[in-house]
């Protein structure tokens, strides 16, 4: 039963960071390799925060505030100039600009090299379901996570945002020529996202104490794998997705044991979803 | 499906990329071979060297002599752990010995370490006479933890720094890419900690300071047996899936029928793994009385606090490359509270150790752990050897290296001999967890291993 609870935390993360991640590339076709930069930022905000202040929540509020920020700050400096260019500009960008603020964080008057600990309490207590019981943080991050998906989810249908962000995603040129604000839009879209990678990065490193100037590799990587597989720009089918890939991983490593390391295992599902349905777990056939 | 092929051709491009940041070999594009070169100040000019530490045993030593030769060394010959009050700072040219580690990537934390392990063990050597009257002058490059990286810096310590003689204190692969560079221009190696056999495999140049994954393996399997409590018969392996550790797992699985223990299951992870939950109900269906789990200091933490929180309350045997403080500082609720650790940094009472340790701390602020430790020793024992040296010429330190003999104030352990594998031979130690700090548990002779 521990295994349940642990499929759904790591599905949660999964969610938060994909979600952010397919809705920009839903609105401005980049595949934007620098959110795991942005989540990186979170955990270092949610640092601080927490060292001076001890409080889970504001250590959350800063996490997302920090990620939201640069989150703005990639796509005023860095997307926004390329927006007319080749799609493969702003791509080799953004990887640059992933890794630089990855080899920034790791200087010693920032986060530093080394992982460091970051054991808040959200004071949630531990629920426990029959068999199933779950932790106070394994609680908090699920609760948190289906309170994001389902706000982006209800973002995107009821309202006038959303509707901006749709329009845009099926054709920029001619959302703007009816009028739709694009800056406003995107903005809101990374502003949004980016928070979500942000609470995700906090998160994550409670339930595994670890924050660490690297960890937006692995878990972005990951997001990329999601966002194809539940579709680009799918919200739901980035949902879906996460709980695939989540369950696939942490079965394979609790019963067929390491035949292959569990980030490979990331990559085999993506292989396997492109040649079965190389538009996603749920992406319409043809975009 | 309008560009669709060209879009999955980025998206597979750009999948390789963030993968290879996120994987082992991470980038540090940023810093190509940065040449850090450093002359460490002969002068008295560090805090920690301005604190000369009584060391009875290195006071009473003469190996700050300059005129002890190999041969007629006595049987304590120090390394210059401390300064003999008469010494005199080194003047002079100074001589270039190459220094690498991992100061970027995700090794970086111990590539630091490693770095001012060395430092500080330079700035000994000089204050206590250079080598011969010589300072000491490292010409000291990161590896990025990337095998290419350290052999391009190979070449350019070989070309253009021109040292005498080199230190790694990096992991394992790049010092394994390195070494044959070094071999090639008749350049003494000496490896500070990395384990695997590879690395003294390039040739008769190329030393190793600490333990062998076959003999640290070995010795895992022997204090397994011997020093834990309830003589453990069932052994579950966990490792990090990167050359050393699994080197070590393969020592450790080779050595366990020998002592009469079953290994009943082997798992791998990857080494930025922080989430060990799944892994470890797999352990625990194994149902086995102890985890030999060779890993680095951020998993060893990770494994011990969610171990704890799952109620797992197998004991676990950790390897050298989890010798850090860090594990205290990053596991929670205590969790690595009667955790084991095998090593050859002994903590002992041992004067040369606790002087080294509150140098190191007052120094750079931090508790020195096994690379730290391991670059100090490799440093001292390279100086030591070319004091003994008959010439300052490639092969002349080499067969001094070769040659060292009873080096008794090495902060690692005494040395006893170089094995004609260019390993140092030494003894292993166990330590446990205990009051947030490794601490002595027992240890086991290098005889008893490699019998």
């Amino acid at each position: 039963m521990d295994l349940l609870a642990n499929v759904i935390v790591t599905t949660s993360i999964y969610a938060l960071v994909a979600v952010g991640l397919t809705t920009i590339y839903g609105v401005l076709r980049v595949l934007h390799i620098a959110h795991a930069g942005v989540y990186a930022i979170g955990g270092f905000a949610a640092l601080l925060a927490y060292r001076s202040s001890g409080g889970f929540w504001l250590s959350l509020l800063a996490a997302m505030l920090a990620s939201a920020v640069a989150g703005l700050a990639i796509y005023y400096g860095l997307y926004r100039p390329l927006l007319d260019s080749p799609r493969s500009v702003p791509l080799l960008a953004s990887i640059g600009a992933f890794i630089a603020i990855e080899a920034l964080l790791q200087r010693p008057f920032l986060l530093g090299p080394s992982p460091e600990s970051l054991p808040a309490e959200s004071g949630i207590p531990a629920p426990r379901l029959g068999e199933l019981a779950f932790t106070s943080i394994q609680a908090t991050i699920i609760l948190l996570t289906v309170l994001a998906v389902v706000g982006v989810y209800l973002l995107i249908r009821r309202t006038r945002l959303g509707l901006a962000w749709r329009a845009i995603t099926q054709d920029r040129l001619m959302a703007a020529s009816s009028g739709v604000n694009l800056d406003t839009a995107i903005a809101a879209n990374f502003l949004i996202g980016s928070a979500l990678a942000g609470a995700a990065a906090m998160l994550w490193a409670v339930y595994t104490n670890t924050v660490q100037a690297i960890a937006g590799g692995v878990i972005s990587y990951k997001a990329f794998v999601i966002v194809v597989l539940g579709g680009l720009g799918s919200v739901p089918g980035a949902a879906l997705a996460s709980l695939v890939l989540a369950t696939v991983e942490v079965l394979a490593t609790r019963y067929i044991g390491t035949l292959l390391p569990r980030d490979a295992i990331a990559f085999l599902v993506l292989i396997a979803v492109l040649m079965l349905r190389p538009e996603g777990l749920i992406g319409r056939r043809s975009a | 499906m309008r560009g669709s092929a060209r879009l999955l051709t980025i998206l597979a491009a750009a999948l390789l990329v963030v993968a290879g940041c996120g994987g082992g070999a991470t980038p540090a594009p940023t810093s190509p071979p940065a040449k850090a070169t450093e002359a460490s100040k002969p002068a008295a000019a560090s805090p920690a060297a301005g604190s000369p530490v009584a060391s009875p045993a290195a006071a009473a030593s003469p190996a700050a002599k300059p005129d002890a030769s190999p041969a007629t060394a006595s049987p304590v010959a120090s390394p210059a752990a401390a300064a003999p009050p008469a010494a005199k700072p080194a003047t002079g040219e100074p001589i270039t010995v190459g220094f690498f580690s991992p100061t970027t990537g995700p090794m970086a934390a111990d590539g630091l370490n490693a770095r001012n392990g060395a430092e500080l063990a330079a700035d000994r050597v000089n204050l206590s006479g250079g080598v011969n009257g010589r300072p000491l002058r490292l010409a000291i490059y990161d590896d990025a933890g990337d095998p290419a990286q350290a052999a391009n810096l190979a070449r350019r310590l070989v070309q253009e720094d021109r040292a005498l003689a080199v230190v790694s204190g990096a992991y394992s692969p790049p010092t394994t890419a390195a070494a044959p560079i070094f071999q090639q221009a008749s350049i003494p190696l000496l490896s500070a900690y990395a384990v695997s056999p590879r690395i003294t495999a390039a040739g008769e140049f190329v030393f190793r300071a600490g333990p062998a994954a076959a003999i640290e393996g070995a010795a895992a399997a022997i204090f397994t047996k011997e020093n834990l409590p309830n003589s453990p018969k069932r052994v579950s392996i966990v490792a990090a899936d990167l050359d050393p550790t699994i080197q070590l797992a393969e020592a450790f699985k080779a050595q366990a029928p020998k002592e009469g223990l079953e290994v009943v299951s082997e798992d791998k992870f990857a080494l930025q793994e922080n989430d060990f939950r799944p892994l470890l109900g797999r352990v625990r269906s194994a149902n086995s009385d102890v985890v030999y789990s060779p890993a680095f200091f951020a998993n060893a933490a990770n494994i011990l606090t969610q171990a704890k929180e799952l109620g797992i309350t197998t004991p676990f045997v950790f390897a050298s490359s989890a010798d850090s403080y860090k594990v205290f500082e990053l596991a929670r609720d205590n969790a690595a509270e009667g955790a084991y650790l095998v090593t050859d940094y002994d903590r002992s009472n041992r004067p040369v150790v606790q002087a080294f340790i509150a140098d190191f701390k007052a120094r750079f602020g931090n508790d020195p752990d096994i690379v730290a430790a391991g670059s100090y020793d490799a440093v001292l024992a390279t100086a030591e050897a070319m004091r003994r040296a008959s010439s300052l010429e490639g092969r002349a330190i080499r067969e001094a290296i070769a040659q060292l003999k009873n080096l008794e104030d090495l902060v690692t352990g005494p040395v006893e001999e170089v094995s004609a594998e260019r390993d140092f031979v030494r003894a292993l130690a166990l330590q446990v967890g205990r009051n947030g700090q490794w601490t002595s548990f027992a240890t086991v002779p290098w005889s008893r291993i490699t019998r």
